[in-house]
């Protein structure tokens, strides 16, 4: 899934390291989420948001995904 | 000094005593066997590092914690079911081929002893599907 994870991070100058200490998580588990290799949970989702002060929405570019989402089913 | 993981601590005693008790059986009854003399003292030194390693990590707050976020963590989770339902599937396809081997052993050569190859692995693949059936009327239930 697409997030806007890295791009957040970054912006706060934020290693994966300090956000996985802040959310409860392994930094792998950061690293997969950056990579669009692994979907997370809806609350680790909503601790990544509040970190960056975000809505869930945006942080998971959920309309995006849904509509990526609505695409694949129109095409079954 | 406070203890802030209990089953760390335990386990921690546990390779350490095996460990020690190893360590003591590998000199004072050696192998003849060189291979497997030297195997027997890698593997004492192995688990007295492991046990040494959580005894100290359960008294350390911090070592403590990054176990904690380790165990939880939801990818991690995520492989360990993943890992053992991708294992399981391949267990079912091994059995599967040599169950068939077996049957068709049998029907060549009449010989018992591809009999039981073909008999065993069907009741373990028999045993298994059972298995997963109530398991998933399980989670089906209460997931």
């Amino acid at each position: 899934m697409k997030t806007k994870v890295k791009e957040l991070r970054t912006a706060v100058k934020m290693t994966q390291q300090q956000l996985a200490d802040l959310v409860h998580v392994s930094s792998r588990t950061i690293i997969s989420i950056e990579k669009e290799q692994y979907s997370p949970s809806l609350m680790l989702a909503y601790r990544m948001a509040e970190v960056f002060g975000v809505s869930v929405e945006e942080l998971c570019c959920l309309r995006e995904n849904r509509e990526l989402e609505d695409k694949q089913y129109e095409n079954l | 000094m406070k203890i802030y993981n209990k089953k760390g601590l335990l386990s921690g005693i546990i390779c350490t005593l095996l460990g020690v008790w190893s360590i003591f059986l590998d000199f004072g009854n050696p192998n003849h066997n060189l291979i497997v003399q030297i195997r027997d003292i890698v593997l004492s030194i192995v688990l007295l590092s492991v046990g040494i390693t959580s005894f100290w990590r359960a008294f350390s707050k911090k070592a403590t914690k990054e176990d904690f976020i380790e165990e939880n963590d939801e990818r991690n989770k995520l492989i360990v079911y993943k890992s053992k339902s991708r294992m399981l599937d391949i267990v079912y396809g091994i059995l599967f081929i040599v169950m068939i081997c077996g049957m068709v052993g049998f029907k060549m050569t009449a010989n018992m002893i591809w009999f039981s190859i073909f008999i065993i692995p069907g009741f373990l693949l028999g045993l298994f599907v059972l298995i997963e059936i109530f398991v998933k009327l399980y989670y089906e239930k209460h997931e």
